[in-house]
């Protein structure tokens, strides 16, 4: 074991550019569109290659390796199971067993999504892995999460918790083992940060509509809506509600995701007396998450490409891995990826596997 | 030709100063004090595609990969098709690749989205529609809707004149079974249809006058919503477009993610001002059919808006037509069928 005084930081870097990343988009944009869809998972492997190759840790970068091909089968099989789970929910009976089906393949999908992910990522020529189980994912993925929900979510820390120690402690990068721990005080921070954002800004955007809501119901009924077959105005009312919730979430989420991602990263631990870190400041994360969004809108989409790298590039600047002697010494084996159906399916529902970007 | 680079062996991250040398169809592999690495036919060494500027890599047949910043001179020894990595190099025959990408969302926008609906609607089992409506009715009856204090006369006199219109619709128009429900609640004067055929008059409205030729004018145009599929198309089609902005965005960072898809399904659901004209054209035929007078639906928005109630909706959200233009298009029409 090294002294841990003896770390040596080394910031994460990220070299990637704009403007070169602009034609890979553009390219990659207009041939799914033009193959309607199907070149989408060629495009999804060249821009991970491009941020994957442009991501340096020790003078050694990243490569992702799942091939087009692997990912559109992956895609194809899941577009599939979700047509005949979609016809068979329609059958009463065969809904239940849908359901319970449904328990059984959610831990393995997402599994097997983490393997594959895991075995095509690579740095310096030493595969990922991945080794979690499916029991297990049913575990901190379904069952621990429905628990919290039990406690009003008061227990939810410990749920979180326990996902993130099963997704970093069961990677592998070759065959040195990545451990996370962390006390529960700062994951109870951070639920803090969240409902505190999430209420402020809630308050802050019904504050407005109050006077409204005051004059609408003041005689028993919605006076102001009469509009035939409309419901505007009650629909404009449910439409600022539900704009002002999805702000306050957004943010929320955001500040949530920023502070998880410190603990998360200064938590982690890698065989052989390495460790990482970061250091990102919540309202820089913000406030890169936000103006993002703003130039993307203005330009009709054209400035995504800059708005990704920038992200990449603020992401790298404040991560370091502290790094014990050098990083020489790990070793792996190739592995078969297994199928992408996993990684398809964790796609498409936009499942937050918890793992940091 | 030398390339100077580094190798790592496969599955190890130990990195070492190497250089990498063709002559014809042979490679070598020197290491940096000269002493020769690997040697063997180009052929059995894999070219990584290049991306970007990021150093190109070769993999040996052993695994070995040689890494180097020489970008150039690597790619000019990669025998594959570079023709992509090409068209992504950012000059300005890339404004081109633009204005063919904005071309092409307009297309998937304006034709695409539709096709999808249309497949969706068709796909559609009829009684998954009804299990819909009954669902957010059950809901609206809980939240907004209060029950009806429409006398059992009164009631029974407008479902005779709904199933009057009902029985005038051709088999092709009739493809969903409708019903008629009264309530009453906050909605004030209103009337919706539901994609399953369900149609919910206010006591408010009825109240409104006394004129039955005004009620079936109201009935017919929430027929007609039915008839056209409107409500099972706008929800298929904020969908649809909510699929295709995902599939299209791919990942989009934090806040625009629920921007452009939560964003969308908003604005997407609004009401749509095309499908109002096509209501109120069909009210006024299937009224005329059922041999009520087709004026009522004009002196019905009379009403409105002598009772001061135009569009409520400000700016953005304003999708109903107004009132005036409604009524001449409705006039119009029914001049064409008095001159039939």
């Amino acid at each position: 074991m090294h002294d841990p005084s003896c770390l040596r930081p080394r910031r994460v870097l990220f070299h990637g550019n704009a403007r070169e990343y602009f034609g890979i988009w553009i390219v990659n944009l207009l041939l799914s569109i033009v193959t309607l869809g199907i070149y989408s998972a060629w495009a999804k492997v060249r821009t991970n290659k491009y941020f994957y190759q442009n991501t340096e840790i020790a003078d050694r970068r990243f490569d992702y390796h799942a091939t087009g091909m692997q990912i559109l089968i992956g895609r194809i099989i899941i577009v599939a199971g979700f047509i005949i789970f979609q016809l068979l929910a329609l059958v009463p009976l065969a809904l239940l067993v849908v359901i319970i089906g449904f328990l059984f393949l959610f831990p393995w999908l997402v599994t097997r999504s983490l393997r594959f992910n895991a075995r095509v990522t690579t740095w310096a020529n030493v595969r990922f892995n991945f080794d979690g189980k499916p029991g297990r994912a049913f575990l901190v993925y379904l069952l621990y999460p429905v628990l919290s929900a039990l406690t009003l979510y008061l227990a939810y820390p410990f749920a979180d918790r326990a996902r993130r120690r099963f997704v970093v402690g069961h990677h592998l990068i070759g065959r040195s083992r990545l451990s996370f721990d962390s006390g529960i005080g700062p994951f109870y921070m951070a639920m803090l940060a969240f409902v505190g954002v999430v209420l402020v800004t809630l308050a802050l955007t019904f504050a407005g509509t109050i006077p409204t809501l005051m004059q609408l119901f003041s005689d028993g009924s919605f006076r102001v809506n009469r509009g035939f077959d409309g419901m505007e105005s009650f629909v404009w009312i449910l439409v600022r509600a539900y704009i002002g919730a999805a702000v306050a979430f957004v943010l929320g989420g955001m500040v949530y995701a920023a502070m998880m991602r410190n603990i998360i990263y200064c938590g982690t631990k890698i065989e052989g007396g390495h460790a990482l870190h970061s250091d990102m400041p919540v309202g820089g994360y913000v406030w890169v998450g936000l103006s993002n969004a703003v130039v993307v809108i203005m330009t009709l989409g054209l400035m995504l490409p800059w708005a990704k790298v920038r992200m990449a590039r603020f992401l790298a600047a404040h991560t370091q891995v502290m790094i014990a002697g050098d990083l020489d010494a790990f070793i792996g084996d190739i592995l078969p990826e297994g199928g992408a159906f996993g990684d398809a399916y964790t796609d498409m529902e936009a499942i937050d596997l918890g793992l940091p970007a | 030709m030398k390339i100077k680079g580094r190798l790592t062996y496969a599955g190890s991250s130990r990195m070492y100063e190497a250089t990498f040398e063709c002559k014809g169809d042979r490679f070598r592999l020197l290491a940096a004090d000269g002493t020769d690495i690997a040697t063997g036919a180009v052929s059995d060494v894999r070219f990584a595609a290049p991306v970007g500027r990021t150093p190109r890599r070769v993999t040996l047949p052993d695994g070995a990969l040689f890494e180097t910043d020489q970008l150039d001179a690597l790619d000019a020894l990669n025998p594959a098709d570079n023709t992509l990595h090409r068209a992504e190099a950012f000059r300005p025959r890339l404004a081109g690749f633009v204005l063919a990408t904005m071309l092409a969302v307009w297309v998937v926008w304006r034709y695409g989205v539709g096709v999808l609906v249309a497949a969706a609607v068709w796909l559609t089992p009829p009684n998954l529609a009804r299990i819909l409506d009954e669902h957010t009715l059950r809901s609206m009856d809980r939240f907004v809707l209060e029950p009806t204090s429409l006398a059992p006369d009164e009631q029974a006199a407008l479902q005779g004149d709904f199933a009057g219109l009902t029985d005038a619709l051709t088999a092709a128009e009739g493809h969903t079974p409708m019903r008629l429900k009264f309530r009453s609640g906050a909605m004030g004067p209103n009337a919706f249809a539901m994609p399953g055929g369900t149609i919910v008059l206010t006591d408010e409205l009825v109240r409104l006058s006394d004129d039955p030729d005004m009620i079936a004018g109201v009935m017919g145009h929430e027929i007609g919503h039915v008839t056209h599929r409107h409500s099972l198309r706008q929800i298929y089609r904020a969908l649809g477009i909510y699929a295709v902005v995902g599939f299209l965005a791919g990942d989009t960072g934090p806040v625009l993610e629920s921007l452009l898809l939560e964003g969308n399904l908003l604005l997407q659901l609004a009401y749509s001002r095309e499908h109002e004209f096509e209501a109120d054209a069909f009210a006024v035929d299937i009224v005329h059919r059922a041999g009520f007078d087709p004026h009522g639906l004009v002196r019905f928005f009379d009403h409105l808006t002598e009772m001061g109630l135009n569009d409520p909706l400000p700016s953005w959200g304003s999708s109903h037509p107004s009132h005036e233009r409604r009524v001449e298009v409705i006039r119009e029409q029914i001049r064409m069928i008095g001159a039939r």
